[in-house]
């Protein structure tokens, strides 16, 4: 009779903590990944959220939901319960440059974001193009050579608008190939002879000795193993450039702000051991980027600077429809997070 | 021949791995699953593959990669059964199959139709398995070839070949039908300015679904279809054997060599894909084939021409993804970032830092392609006995699993009212005598061919001095006028029919 109240107990007691859990996380979680399968950012979501899911012992789905640049998935995971259930995920590029194209009207108030890591732009050349370095990169820009990246509005393509403002050069004619690994195929296959992409996307061409590298957009230089050549950093290069490598994309993964605390809780616990897995170390050192395992504050903070730097730089090139202005998106120049983190009701 | 030592070698490596019993077991699990799927409208190998690629986190490399590809293979060659039997493509690759998987299940060879697909998406995956391990090198330097000029021109001539899908009646209908898919591709906000076009409602800012526009098209509008018949078809007779005969063998075979060829070259350019594989493919062999005047009607040939090709497709994009990190179809690039999450990194240095893998990976493919056909032996006959339901039975059943494919696409119920207005534009062409496969043509092809236009005009220079893009040139407006002509010359046949 004991020992059958001790299982009844005992049973009790597992089935009570399992309902506790079930209380502080929900089951089978879904992220929604606002970039088509396969592509940059689902390629630099899934790890993390395997090994958030390893941690916290339940499935997280990932599906893709793409569509105006990651917005779909965006309003989609705003219109579900904010309990857990539902999470998005997208690169701070696009997010970023929602006001200016008029995609969604959510923005980094509505969110508490997870940035694993963030990933540099790396300019590159064609092997046979005579660029080697920076001055002969803008030389060879000036003579009216076209410059390739994957489209207006990404991260490198929104970095090197900056970096030649900075310079005090006009901005080079574009040359669009759809995405980052595109743009440096293109560049192997001579369609351009130098252009920008994500470090993660183009790094085997660079390692493989297909193409040169001229700067990385971080703020230490990088070394190709694969070809034993370092490449500078561009804070180094051109002078009045180092607010740049803070316009580095991430690929945050992302809740509604009110979601109940005991999730989030949940969620930056998951978060922070993931980011601490070899798996997660591994992935992010073969593609270049840098763990920054960015939460809480620290996290508002890099995507409203990164808003900031985006929308502005696009509208300064005279892309899209929106002005920032209306936004009350302030420019770089102008930002101070103390003022800005008063627009956001969870600050003030 | 010491590289050529090295080369058997390293096959003998992957071989040791591929043929681990336990690796063998996966792959069959892995095949069913994505031949299940595959069956299943809407559900793609894309889906499959998104959804699956976070089970396999906990597995090993080899498990996890023989699990991918045996449900890659699989749900290429799933939607085959829903196209045969229901004449509704389970995946967008599977349409053209339907265009002689269907009439042949309708004269009462479903099994056969059924079989012999599956056979040839197994002998279109070998022979193009045997190309990607022996011409990689050189594939993929053609593959560095295609820019966006020459991707434009591919679409361009895929739109070209919509007069020549046209059955029972005149070429002009593919035509006009064609350019309605590729109106409806624009629609949505365009990728190179963010500009919105045609986007009277906000949900079309992301454009029109390619799988819930054909699940309408294709699945919807035969709904509608059997609804509307008093004694909808329905076979009653058995079915006899799976088998095909000698003659039927003989027209499964005949597109093989052709089909795997432009299967798998197709695969290798990167962004191409199965489906126009499988266009490309069927188009030509109806140009082509001996028994080009039966296309469309039934004909084993045509069946091959697609199923083949299609499957023919993966190891081919397997090439650029394997060799420079450039996914040749979304599934490719979903089974890319499955390798990255095992800690393979595909691209120039992979030959240097597993240079066994490509053997792998193409030894899973074979041994795939292989389990298939075993399993289509099973599965066949069960399959078959869907064609003995009423269908006023089954429709019902089948509308269901369309909403339910149209959904998961996105998880998104406008694409659910999507799919029900493209199911009525369907059914009214469909009644107006308009073939359906070049407005499927259409809206695949053109937003490919539209954002590769405009991309290669952003890159200057003079498109002409380009050789693969030349080629290609010719091929076009050899199409063009060849089409031009068989246009004119059927519209004066009908109005001669007319007059008399």
């Amino acid at each position: 009779m004991k020992k059958l109240l001790a299982t009844v107990l005992a049973l009790m007691l597992v089935l009570g903590c399992t309902s506790a859990m079930a209380a502080v996380f929900p089951s089978t979680p879904t992220v929604y990944i606002g970039y088509g399968a396969g592509g940059g950012t689902d390629t630099a979501v899934r790890p993390v959220v395997a090994a958030m899911a390893e941690y916290l012992g339940e499935t997280i789905n990932c599906s893709n939901m793409e569509g105006a640049n990651s917005a779909v998935a965006c309003d989609y995971v705003l219109e579900q319960p904010h309990d857990g259930t539902s999470m998005f995920a997208t690169g701070t590029g696009g997010f970023s440059s929602y006001p200016i194209y008029a995609y969604s009207t959510s923005s980094w108030q509505d969110w508490i974001s997870f940035h694993p890591y963030s990933g540099p732009a790396v300019v590159f050349a064609n092997k046979d193009a005579g660029v080697t370095n920076t001055q002969e990169l803008f030389d060879y820009i000036a003579a009216g050579n076209k410059f390739g990246v994957g489209a207006y509005g990404n991260g490198p393509h929104t970095q090197f608008e900056a970096i030649c403002a900075a310079k005090g050069a006009a901005s080079p004619e574009y040359s669009l190939f759809g995405s980052c690994a595109d743009t440096a195929v293109g560049c192997i296959a001579g369609d351009v002879m130098v252009g920008a992409g994500s470090l993660s996307a183009v790094i085997d061409y660079l390692n493989g000795d297909m193409l040169v590298p001229i700067f990385v957009t971080c703020a230490d230089p990088f070394e190709f193993t694969g070809i034993g050549v370092t490449a500078p950093s561009v804070v180094t290069e051109v002078p009045g450039t180092d607010g740049i490598p803070n316009l580095n994309e991430t690929w945050p993964i992302m809740i509604p702000r009110d979601t109940p605390q005991e999730i989030v809780d949940k969620l930056v616990e998951a978060f922070n051991a993931a980011i601490e897995t070899d798996a997660v170390k591994e992935f992010a050192a073969s593609k270049g980027f840098n763990i920054i395992g960015l939460t809480g504050e620290e996290a508002d903070k890099f995507l409203s600077y990164s808003i900031s730097g985006y929308s502005w730089t696009l509208f300064n090139a005279g892309l899209g429809e929106g002005n920032p202005a209306d936004f009350g998106i302030p420019t770089l120049e102008e930002y101070n997070w103390d003022t800005v983190k008063t627009t956001c009701e969870a600050y003030k | 021949m010491s590289e050529f030592v090295k080369q058997l070698g390293l096959v003998g490596q992957a071989a040791g791995g591929v043929f681990l019993p336990s690796n063998l077991l996966i792959v069959a699990g892995a095949v069913l699953l994505g031949l299940v799927v595959g069956a299943i409208p809407g559900l793609t190998g894309t889906m499959a593959l998104a959804l699956l690629i976070n089970l396999t986190y906990k597995l090993p490399s080899d498990q996890a990669v023989a699990f991918m590809l045996g449900v890659y293979v699989g749900a290429v060659s799933g939607g085959l059964f829903s196209a045969i039997m229901l004449n509704i493509p389970g995946t967008p690759n599977a349409a053209a199959t339907a265009l002689d998987g269907y009439p042949l299940a309708r004269s009462g060879k479903g099994g056969k139709a059924l079989f012999g697909g599956v056979f040839a998406s197994c002998l279109g995956t070998l022979l193009s398995v045997v190309i990607m391990m022996v011409a990689t090198p050189f594939l993929s330097k053609i593959a560095l070839k295609f820019g966006k000029w020459e991707m434009f021109l591919l679409a361009l001539f895929g739109i070209t070949i919509c007069g020549n899908l046209s059955v029972d009646c005149s070429p002009l209908k593919g035509w006009l039908a064609g350019f309605m898919g590729f109106f409806v591709a624009m629609i949505g906000v365009e990728s190179i300015y963010n500009a919105a076009r045609f986007t009277w409602i906000a949900p079309l800012r992301s454009g029109v679904e390619l799988i819930p526009a054909l699940i309408g098209i294709f699945g919807i509008a035969e709904v509608l279809t059997v609804l509307q018949d008093r004694t909808p078809f329905q076979v009653n007779s058995d079915m006899g054997t799976i088998l095909p005969d000698k003659n039927e063998l003989k027209m499964l075979l005949r597109p093989l060599l052709r089909s795997s060829l432009i299967g798998c070259g197709i695969g290798a350019i990167p962004g191409a894909g199965e489906d126009i594989a499988a266009w490309l493919s069927y188009s030509t062999g109806k140009s082509r084939d001996k028994d080009r005047a039966n296309f469309g009607k039934g004909s084993f040939a045509g069946l091959a021409c697609s199923e083949t090709a299609n499957n023919a497709c993966i190891p081919g994009a397997m090439i650029p993804m394997l060799t420079l990190a450039i996914p040749g179809s979304t599934q490719a690039a979903m089974f890319l970032a499955a390798l990255n999450l095992h800690g393979v990194q595909p691209g120039p240095m992979l030959t240097v830092k597993a240079p066994a893998f490509m053997y792998t990976v193409g030894l899973t493919l074979a041994v795939a392609a292989i389990v298939m056909v075993a399993l289509a032996l099973v599965l066949t006959k069960p399959m078959v006995k869907i064609l003995q339901i009423n269908r006023k039975v089954l429709m019902p059943i089948i509308v269901s699993l369309t909403v339910v494919g149209a959904y998961a696409s996105r998880s998104n119920l406008f694409d659910v009212k999507l799919m029900l207005v493209f199911g009525l534009i369907g059914f009214f062409l469909r009644k107006m005598n308009f073939p359906l496969a070049p407005l499927t043509l259409g809206l695949i092809l053109g937003r490919t061919a539209d954002t590769n236009f405009r991309q290669s005009l952003t890159m200057g220079g003079n498109v002409l001095t380009r050789v693969v893009g030349d080629i290609l040139l010719v091929v076009v407006l050899y199409s063009l006028i060849s089409g031009t002509i068989k246009t004119i010359k059927s519209a004066k046949e009908e109005l001669a029919a007319g007059k008399d």
